[in-house]
């Protein structure tokens, strides 16, 4: 009877369901929560670029985000 | 007019002032600019005399003249939050200047906050604009300082000329510059559209929107800290004031194109300002970053087109000015008794200056929409005006990029609070007049938010509007 | 003054104190007295509150104060109790006092701490009391925020990652919630009249179905992130871990009830149509939460670890009994959530106090503590049967009353997943008695354990407090399941009205 306990006890219910378990809320779930996060912070490094301090750069930004508004909202819309 | 005048003969005086005073007295120049600003303010808050001048180009309302006020009680704590800096050696032969300037862009902001037609508008805009870069040039024998003003000069001039060239469709269009007639005569054909779409990235430019706001990391960083808070406050604050007026009045015709429009920008602007400042260690930078994002935030407000909605902007700009400010103000105390301005040199500092935390984190909690302070009562009452129009996926876009902002705002806590260090900030004591604007926009942060008298008291100024 | 504006009042004026102390025995002396007030005067409220419904006085919330604050949003301050809030506030009364002597020997920056421990307590207390949606919301963010410099001064670990995490989480679940709540009061008077944010107004009107579609995912989801609905329970077992002892009880035993309670007062009372259509989508996902929960408590090492994903189980099963919606089920939610409060809150304070003392927190370095503490080991006991559903004490009776209710429900669906919830019941023995074996009985590994005092008078009287409830209500649950009971009738009349048919779906 004893082996039979320890055999449910450890095997089963230790090892193939809640070692599994623990690991899938480590890795998974909570993985997920934290590549949320490093998904904004790359993000936050790929756009680094755009602010180059170079002013020519950011005129041509203002003139080009003024025409595609201007694409999007009188074309478009 | 009582505004403009007082402030006009409060410049003239100080300019007068400054002719008569010896080298070796010019400090004096501060208290008479700061009490005759109080005064300035504290009469500004008298019943307005409503009223239109020069046959309708300029015109007065109780609510444009709280608009006014809300300006001045912002400008009065960075006055204040100057001192320390302003009485720097390198600063000791242009003292003056730094008022008149700050006067005359104030001035410019009067003027365009009460435009009744857009040609007192843009001189309102232009006389604001360009002694600003001069104030941001203001300390130039640094590279930095130059390089601001001159960026600022003309990244402007651009925006300007975009935006003159819609008010010149504007006119060609309908044949008037003054609103009441253009918002008779507005519809949404294509010319009228353009028109408003050039007129509206001159303002996004100003309130430095996505895209239009990349000039803005680098001439906050450059200028003196105490100009990059006017920038960041007032500035921003007098153009939201008069968007949000010319939005409503002028091109209500509009409203399903700006309504998208809003749309659109506010969701970018509120998740590159915060992509931007996650990174930023610089705290100058990083105020800019967060500055650009609670514009999105600002539009969130506007887009309701209610009367609610000008409350929520109105309201929330005042908020914003007293947390701001409060930030600010820490960053600029300690720069100017320690020179530091990483945020890893906040490491420890509560332990070293408990009191200038504890403010930097109410003005934290209060920009991250964190009660009881008055930051979440202003963005509370944004998102209710967006959602009033029925705009709660925008809302919730909203809340979430205020959730990623916390994350930031937080970790300047976290350096404060909870980071140690060998070499930590040393403990010092501000001067008084510091120490007055950085009470002040403590007290502000605390008592706004619960106070309902001031929300309620702004709605009804509203009412007129509509 | 309206005897529940002091429950916010006392509070506030309790961290006004602590400022102006000058060491720390000052400050926890202050703290005590205030949170012992605060504790009498939960005390008087349920006495008050019974002696008013034995006099007969049916009203649904009684001791009802008003007053407008933001008039053009027709905000008010609302406050008003019914039987739930009245045991609610009696646990947190419970909870605050006993873990303001759990952190007697708080010695770092101790006014700091106490200030924001009991600025949480506020925030909960506030929550509790209010009826109008946006104080609701205030409070409840108010109770979070102090978390993230709790955990992070204050906690071990990795801290600052934890106390990060948990605020972001949490304040994205009130993201969620922002949008519902702006949702509900925007459709609070669909003929036209005054909008409202008050709860019992809104509970009058009936929203309409597909804007209840819309919102109450939003609101239900918002609390319960709150309340470790999974997949979005992550942050609380590294939370509760790096969080210090008093933070983890408040933590694990009031605040997560905030969830419990929002979802239930909110989320399901002011939408139940949505409710009642949208039940099998959030029944699985805290099925889920059980079983899971439970499972995964049995693979850790860490004694806090054990006991937050012990946490996610049992606050799992109290949105799951809210959402079986019927009068046994709710009434179970209710009792589970005080009885859970109560006895996690004891754990939390015994593994603080076994941790300050063993200063390893991992079962496996410990052993044959019962020796050493009997008196530790005696309450830790307890609190295992407790949590285990023994009867005779206050987990029993939760459970039975769950499932109970959920098994009224006579469809397969339900069947099956109330057999599920079930065994959680099995698998938290397993992991109960496998720790109290390993920590309590067994030989002594280590040396230097014997050296190891027991419990000091201040530990005694945190933890007394506490066990003294859990057997006050498994002895006698029926003041209590009556006391709830009667509030429950509004609310399931409610939903009864709604006349929606679950077992049409399936």
């Amino acid at each position: 009877m004893d082996e039979v306990y320890l055999f449910v006890t450890k095997k089963i219910l230790f090892n193939l369901v809640s070692r599994p378990v623990a690991w899938f809320d480590r890795h998974i779930v909570d993985g997920f929560m934290n590549l949320i996060a490093r998904v904004i912070e790359r993000s936050a490094y790929m756009i680094k670029g755009f602010q180059s301090g170079r002013i020519q750069q950011y005129g041509y930004v203002f003139v080009s985000g003024t025409i595609v508004l201007v694409i999007i909202f009188i074309y478009i819309w | 007019m009582r505004h403009e005048l007082s402030l006009v003969a409060i410049a003239l005086i100080l300019l007068v002032t400054d002719l008569m005073l010896k080298p070796s007295q010019k400090p004096r120049i501060i208290p008479v600019a700061v009490v005759l600003f109080s005064i300035h303010t504290i009469l500004g808050f008298l019943p307005a005399c409503e009223g239109i001048l020069f046959g309708g180009m300029f015109r007065a309302t109780a609510l444009i003249g709280m608009m006014k006020n809300v300006l001045n009680v912002g400008v009065l704590i960075i006055l204040l939050q100057s001192y320390t800096w302003i009485m720097k050696e390198e600063n000791r032969d242009k003292m003056s200047e730094y008022f008149i300037l700050m006067f005359s862009t104030l001035i410019g902001m009067y003027f365009m906050i009460s435009s009744g037609d857009f040609l007192m508008f843009y001189l309102g805009l232009e006389t604001a604009t360009i002694p600003m870069a001069a104030l941001a040039a203001y300390t130039h024998h640094q590279t930095k300082s130059a390089e601001a003003g001159v960026k600022l000069i003309l990244s402007s001039a651009l925006s300007s000329g975009i935006l003159l060239f819609g008010l010149s469709l504007i006119y060609g269009s309908t044949g008037s510059i003054y609103f009441s007639d253009v918002a008779q005569l507005y519809s949404n054909a294509p010319m009228q559209v353009l028109a408003f779409l050039f007129f509206f990235s001159g303002m996004a430019f100003k309130i430095s929107l996505v895209p239009f706001h990349l000039w803005t990391a680098d001439v906050y960083e450059g200028s003196p800290i105490n100009v990059t808070s006017y920038f960041s406050v007032i500035s921003k604050g007098a153009a939201s004031f008069i968007l949000v007026l010319i939005l409503y009045k002028v091109f209500f015709q509009l409203v399903y194109v700006w309504q998208d429009l809003l749309y659109i920008i506010s969701i970018l602007t509120m998740v590159v300002g915060n992509l931007f400042a996650l990174r930023q260690k610089n705290m100058k930078r990083f105020l800019a970053f967060s500055s650009i994002a609670q514009a999105g935030f600002i539009l969130l407000g506007m887009i309701a087109g209610s009367q609610m909605g000008m409350t929520s902007v109105i309201y929330f700009v005042l908020v914003y000015i007293f947390s701001n400010l409060g930030a600010f103000g820490v960053v600029s105390a300690i720069e100017a008794s320690t020179g530091k301005i990483n945020m890893g040199d906040y490491d420890g500092l509560y332990h070293t200056n408990p009191k200038l935390s504890l403010l930097m984190m109410l003005a934290m909690f209060s920009l991250a929409g964190i009660p009881p302070v008055a930051g979440f009562f202003g963005k509370f009452f944004l998102f209710t005006s967006a959602a009033s129009a029925g705009y709660y996926w925008l809302v919730f876009i909203a809340v979430l990029n205020a959730t990623i902002s916390l994350y930031y705002y937080l970790m300047v806590v976290k350096a404060m609070f909870i980071n140690k260090t060998d070499t930590p900030i040393a403990k010092f004591r501000s001067d008084n007049m510091t120490r007055a604007g950085l009470i002040l926009s403590g007290l502000g942060i605390l008592v706004v938010g619960f106070w309902a008298q001031v929300y309620e008291f702004i709605f009804n100024l509203s009412v007129g509007l509509f | 003054m309206n005897i529940l504006s002091l429950f916010v009042l006392i509070p506030v004026l309790t961290c006004i104190g602590i400022v102006f102390t000058k060491n720390m025995k000052q400050t926890r002396l202050v703290s005590a007295i205030g949170m012992s007030i605060q504790l009498i005067l939960a005390g008087l409220l349920v006495y008050l509150y019974l002696a008013e419904r034995q006099a007969g006085n049916m009203a649904e919330m009684l001791f009802t104060y008003d007053a407008l604050w933001f008039p053009t949003l027709n905000i008010h301050y609302t406050v008003g109790v019914d039987g739930i809030s009245v045991a609610m506030i009696a646990l947190t009364g419970i909870v605050v006092f006993a873990g303001i002597f759990a952190s007697w020997k708080m010695e770092f920056l101790s006014r700091e701490f106490f200030i924001s421990l009991i600025l949480l307590a506020t925030g909960v207390f506030g929550f509790f009391i209010s009826l109008d949606l946006f104080t609701m919301f205030l409070f409840y963010e108010i109770a979070v925020i102090p978390m993230y410099l709790l955990i992070g001064i204050w906690g071990s670990g990795p801290k600052e990652y934890s106390a990060m995490k948990l605020t972001l989480m949490l304040m994205g679940g009130s993201a969620l919630l922002m949008v519902g709540l702006l949702g509900i009061y925007f459709y609070s008077a669909p003929d036209g009249g005054q909008l409202t944010w008050n709860l019992l107004e809104i509970s009058k009107i009936n929203i309409p179905i597909e804007m209840q579609r819309f919102l109450f995912p939003f609101t239900f989801i918002g609390f319960g992130i709150l309340g470790a609905l999974f997949p979005f329970h992550t942050w609380s077992p590294d939370g509760h871990a790096s969080a210090p002892t008093a933070v983890s009880m408040l933590h694990a035993g009031v605040l997560m009830k905030l969830g419990g309670y929002g979802a239930f007062r909110v989320a399901i009372f002011l939408m139940p149509e949505a409710a009642q259509e949208q039940a099998w989508i959030f029944l699985i996902l805290t099925s889920i939460s059980v079983v899971y929960g439970a499972f995964g408590a049995i693979w850790q090492k860490d004694l806090k670890y054990i006991n937050a994903y012990s946490s996610v189980s049992h606050c799992g099963l109290v949105l799951f009994a809210v959402l079986m919606m019927n009068q046994t089920a709710f009434n179970g939610a209710i009792i589970q959530m005080i009885s859970h409060g109560l006895m996690t809150a004891l754990f939390f304070a015994l593994i603080g106090m076994i941790y300050g003392r063993t200063h390893t927190r991992m079962i496996n370095e410990m052993g044959g503590l019962m020796k050493v503490m009997p008196f530790l080991g005696v309450v830790y006991v307890i609190a295992g049967l407790a949590s285990l559903g023994l009867p005779g004490l206050s987990g029993f009776v939760a459970e039975m009353t769950i499932f109970f209710g959920a098994y009224q429900h006579t469809d397969t669906f339900h069947r099956i997943l109330t057999i599920m919830a079930t065994t959680s019941i099995v698998v938290t023995a397993v992991y109960i008695l496998r720790v109290v074996g390993i920590l309590l009985l067994g030989p002594i590994k280590n040396d230097h354990f014997l050296h190891l005092d027991d419990a000091k008078w201040y530990e005694r009287l945190s933890t007394i407090t506490l066990v003294v409830a859990i057997a006050a209500i498994g002895i006698a649950p029926l003041w209590l399941s009556d006391m709830i009971n009667v509030s429950l009738a509004p609310i399931v009349n409610k939903i009864s009205m709604a006349g929606f048919e679950f077992t049409s779906l399936f």
